[in-house]
Formats: structure tokens, C-alpha cells, sequence
């Protein structure tokens, strides 16, 4: 835990909050692939939330500000609806993605999208490119970009089982851990249940590091896959009469 | 006597020499469908919402973007299917090398990259922008994983009697 937490703390010192937490994600997932004890987990777990309440409620409390007061206002601004009223307002963001994916309904607003083309959603090409594809195509397009999510991280989760050895299991849990994290905060940042953090989509932000990367964690996948088989059929090959 | 006459039996042979030589060669390159239809489905998900939303990003340009991203989708794709034909399990000897490359990318990118909204997360070069947090995702996924294994070999071989 410790040897990832000097990398996440640098990454959220740039500061790529979003980046940070899909780090500290990635080793607690490992940890538990790994088969550490719950209460082991349960610990880290409590010790996390004690930084966060630390970070958020007891230094501002006794005047020392850790974050800064617009990033604050960011990661808790969902908590507040009421208050996103005003482009002032860091929470705006997310209220103009909701509307646009609002407007989409059931098959999407085609080309008389007004939400995008008329840039009140910002980053919508990174960040809130869920929040594009609900204007533009609607529950339908939505729909069906989560099910290709869904089958990305049952196909990860079935080559975790597949590994021939541990390294592989472990790799491919970071693997659906990255993903299933990306995604999950991406989109409920979108639809406004989640605070924004500045993560982006899995192969659908636009971003040559992004999609780099994540082909790269695919490619991985690939390779437990590939060397399970070959394994396999050595196998089969060694018992067969 | 053989049951192969003198002409047959080179073929049949070779035929029989080819069962035996299989184990020798390498593990073919079967790359799982599903994963990889999945992963084209996304990429064409991808450059269609984005030459929607960014046709006007670029005046005069309105592929501008989309073509980047097909772009970065081949170079990932070819990136993937090389690292698929390397054995993941030989990465696990590099862990300190991968663990190192990772801080380096995070710092020099802290170092040399350029500000953006506040926040520096990425070194710009001519053709792209080089953002090393999310590189290191996949570093870090690989380092860690190694060292999870070194330290849970460690501990049975503790654990188990001497005798």
C-alpha cells in the first residue's frame, strides 16, 4: 500500500485528483485479489475516511486549508443541487450535463442537440463525453455504450479466472479495477452522483495517453489470456493417453 | 516390415515429425475475440460522438479531432497486440525498473509539463502531449502486482516448516 502511495500522492500533488484515487483504487483491488484478511481492508478503508474527514472537515476547522477552496467546492458540490444554479458555481458543470442527457430521452436529439453544439456542457469531448452521446443519442446510445462497458469488465473478470498463475490474476484485478473505476466515477459524475474528480471515460475521452494506456492494460489482458490457453492445452496435451 | 512403402513414408513421416515438433513452437496469437470486439465497438463509439461534437472545435477543419483519435486507437491497438505476444509473466523481473519508470514519468511531468486549468498534467510535445498519470496507471498496476507476489512467496516460505 505503501509503494503506491507516493505515486498517488504526487500524481494528486500535479494536482489529478481523478488519477490519484484510481491509484489508491488499483492497490486496495490487489490487495484484495491477493487475499488479505477483511479486517486488514476494513482498516485501510477506516483510514481512508479518517484523511478524507481530516482533509475536509477537521483541518478547515482548526484554519488549515489542504485543499484549495474551488476544489473543495468541486468535490462536494453534488452534495447540494440547489446550489448549481450559477456558472459561478463549480456544481454548474454537472447540472448542464444532466440536462443535456435529460434532453437526449429515448433516442437522442440527433443534430438539433443544443446542449453540446451550443458548448454549455463543458469538456465534452473529455471529461463529459458520457454526457454527449445522452444528448446525441439518448437512452439507446447510452444504453448501449454502458453494455459495451459491462461486457469489457465481465470479460476481464472471467480472464482474472483464467490466469495460469497469481502475477496474471493480480494484473488483471488491477485491470477491472482501473476500468470499473473509471467508468462508474466518469458517468456518475455525469448524471451528477458523484463529486468531479477529472476522470476520463475508457476509449471514448479523447486523449492519446488515455487511450494508449488503456489499450496497453488490454493488451496485458490479452497476454494472460494467450498464455491460459497455451497453458491449457499443454496441459491436455501432457494428460491425454 | 513397415507398413509405409519407400515413397509414402517421407511424407508420412514429416506428417508424424509434425505432431512431435508442435510443443516446440510458440504459444499462437489468439487474442480473445470478445475483449477485442469490445474494445473496436468503443474506439468506433469514440470517433463518432467525437467528429459530432468537436466538427467546429477546428475552423476548416472538422475531423481535426476525430482523426487524432483513430490515430491514438491504432497506435494503442498495435501496442496491444505486441504486448500480447510477450509473456506478462516475464515482466514481473522488471518490477524495480517499472516501479522507478513510473515516479520518473510522474515527476517529469511535474517538472516540464505545461499548466492547464490550473493544474500540470502533461509534457507538451509537437504531435501530442504526453500525460504520465495515465501511463502509470498500468505501470503501477504491473509493479504492484510483482511486489504482491515477491511478498506473499516471502511469507509461505516463512511459514512453511523447516526439516
Amino acid at each position: 500500500m505503501l509503494a503506491a502511495l507516493l505515486p498517488a500522492m504526487l500524481v494528486i500533488a500535479q494536482p489529478d485528483l481523478g488519477s490519484g484515487l484510481v491509484y489508491l483504487t488499483i492497490a486496495v483491488t490487489l490487495l484484495f485479489v491477493a487475499g488479505v484478511p477483511w479486517r486488514h481492508l476494513a482498516g485501510l478503508l477506516a483510514l481512508g475516511a479518517a484523511a478524507i474527514a481530516l482533509v475536509l472537515v477537521v483541518a478547515p476547522a482548526a484554519g488549515v486549508q489542504v485543499l484549495k477552496p474551488y476544489e473543495v467546492e468541486r468535490l462536494t458540490s453534488f452534495l447540494n443541487p440547489s446550489t448549481q444554479y450559477s456558472t459561478q458555481h463549480e456544481g454548474y458543470q454537472q447540472l448542464e450535463s444532466k440536462i443535456a442527457i435529460g434532453a437526449g430521452q429515448r433516442t437522442g436529439s440527433g443534430a438539433n442537440s443544443t446542449q453540446i453544439q451550443g458548448e454549455f456542457v463543458p469538456e465534452d469531448s473529455t471529461d463529459f463525453v458520457f454526457a454527449a452521446v445522452g444528448e446525441r443519442y439518448g437512452f439507446v446510445g447510452a444504453a448501449l455504450v454502458l453494455s459495451l462497458y459491462a461486457l469489457l469488465i465481465w470479460r476481464t473478470l472471467r480472464i482474472l479466472t483464467l490466469a495460469k498463475d497469481l502475477f496474471g490474476a493480480l494484473v488483471a484485478g488491477g485491470v477491472v479495477a482501473m476500468l470499473m473505476f473509471q467508468v462508474f466515477v466518469n458517468v456518475g459524475v455525469a448524471v451528477d452522483i458523484m463529486p468531479v474528480t477529472g476522470v476520463t471515460l475508457p476509449l471514448m475521452s479523447y486523449g492519446g495517453s488515455s487511450v494508449i494506456a488503456t489499450l496497453l492494460a488490454v493488451g496485458l489482458l490479452q497476454s494472460i489470456y494467450v498464455q491460459a490457453r497455451a497453458a491449457e492445452a499443454l496441459k491436455g496435451r501432457v494428460l491425454r493417453p | 516390415m513397415s507398413p509405409l512403402s519407400p515413397i509414402t513414408a517421407p511424407e508420412a513421416e514429416r506428417r508424424a515429425q509434425g505432431a512431435s515438433q508442435e510443443p516446440r513452437r510458440g504459444p499462437r496469437l489468439m487474442l480473445d475475440p470478445v475483449l477485442t470486439l469490445t474494445v473496436l465497438g468503443l474506439g468506433i463509439c469514440s470517433v463518432v460522438v467525437l467528429g459530432w461534437v468537436t466538427a467546429k472545435a477546428v475552423p476548416g477543419q472538422p475531423h481535426y479531432y476525430s482523426e487524432r483519435q483513430i490515430v491514438y486507437l491504432l497506435v494503442g491497438l498495435a501496442a496491444m497486440v505486441a504486448l500480447a505476444r510477450i509473456d506478462y509473466a516475464r515482466l514481473r523481473h522488471y518490477k524495480v525498473a517499472i516501479y522507478v519508470a513510473l515516479v520518473l514519468s510522474i515527476l517529469a511531468v511535474l517538472g516540464a509539463g505545461s499548466s492547464a486549468n490550473g493544474s500540470v498534467r502533461a509534457i507538451s510535445f509537437p504531435l501530442f502531449s504526453f500525460q504520465g498519470s495515465e501511463l502509470g496507471k498500468v505501470l503501477l498496476i504491473l509493479a504492484l502486482s510483482a511486489l504482491v507476489v515477491d511478498r506473499s512467496r516471502q511469507l509461505h516460505e516463512r511459514r512453511r516448516p523447516r526439516g
